[in-house]
């Protein structure tokens, strides 16, 4: 018999981990919202950002799921270990995803 | 244009190369990060133990009719925070319409909320469908109605009964349609 539990998910508490050693860390729809708005970024792209990335706090229950983005402050080409935890019943789990490469590109086209 | 040009440049662009398409799929018990299409969700909607009355909201539709949730108490009531930019929102809304029309003439409505987004755009979407969804679209334009609702991803799908409370909710997309999501809402519309 299996029982059906919630999974909940903070993304402020995932990890990066540089090859270099630096530890990173995600940054997060409020981090860009507070950006956005600084430049002046009308509401309508402001609210289609916002609800594209992942969520920050979710919590799932059974047959639930979401997509979205993430992003990471590292540098064009950097590559990391992203550390994904989330909780069951208040204990911590966590699954690391090695050598996530971010994309080259060519800053000057 | 120039706001979007203003918007990616270069320092901006070192973070968005970091970008990274994240799914979660909750099953019993597992957790894993994986591509939508390679693990299609089972179509099962969480009963809410707690039964809160739905917040009510007044939002005007695509033919610029105002629509309050309250004046469908009576009725079992579906309420979808989708937007076109949003693929499991996209790829539901074809069994939102398989939903809406199986349940033809029953006590049944079908709200979707669409955040953000404006007619032009809708249209643009859903005339891309095999048959244009019939029941209502409404425009929740500075997502007030998503927050009131603590709304958390899109899309997010709950299901009120006759007294307008949240019996069933499902967080990412679902098959609307499938039978035993219909049997669910039947026995809602059932239920005095």
């Amino acid at each position: 018999m299996t029982v059906a539990e919630s999974i909940s998910n903070h993304l402020a508490d995932w990890r990066v981990n540089t090859k270099s050693g630096k530890p990173g860390k995600l940054k997060l729809a409020s981090d860009w919202l507070k950006e956005w708005r600084q430049r002046g970024v009308p509401e309508p792209a402001l609210i289609a950002f916002e609800w594209s990335q992942f969520p920050q706090v979710q919590t799932f229950e059974m047959g639930d799921w979401n997509q979205g983005m993430t992003t990471y402050a590292l540098p064009l080409g950097s590559v990391f270990d992203l550390v994904v935890s989330w909780r069951v019943k208040g204990t911590k789990h966590e699954a690391r995803l090695e050598n996530i490469q971010c994309a080259r590109i060519d800053a000057d086209r | 244009m120039k706001q979007g040009l203003k918007i990616f440049s270069v320092p901006v662009l070192m973070q968005i190369a970091s970008l990274i398409l994240v799914s979660i799929l909750s099953h019993v018990g597992s957790f894993g990060i994986a591509h939508a299409e390679d693990n299609a969700p089972p179509q099962l909607l969480f009963e809410v133990q707690t039964r809160p009355l739905a917040p009510d909201f007044l939002l005007e539709d695509m033919g610029g009719k105002k629509r309050q949730l309250s004046a469908l108490r009576g009725k079992v009531v579906l309420v979808n925070f989708w937007a076109t930019w949003c693929p499991p929102c996209r790829r539901e809304m074809p069994s939102l319409e398989g939903l809406n029309q199986a349940l033809k003439g029953a006590d049944f409505e079908i709200l979707a909320v669409n955040v953000g987004e404006d007619a032009d755009t809708i249209d643009a979407f859903t005339s891309t469908l095999d048959t244009v969804p019939a029941f209502p679209i409404v425009f929740d334009r500075d997502s007030r109605v998503l927050k009131a609702w603590s709304v958390m991803g899109l899309p997010t799908t709950y299901i009120l009964d006759k007294s307008g409370r949240i019996i069933y909710r499902a967080v990412g997309g679902r098959e609307f349609d499938d039978p035993s999501i219909l049997k669910q809402i039947r026995s809602l519309i059932a239920a005095p």
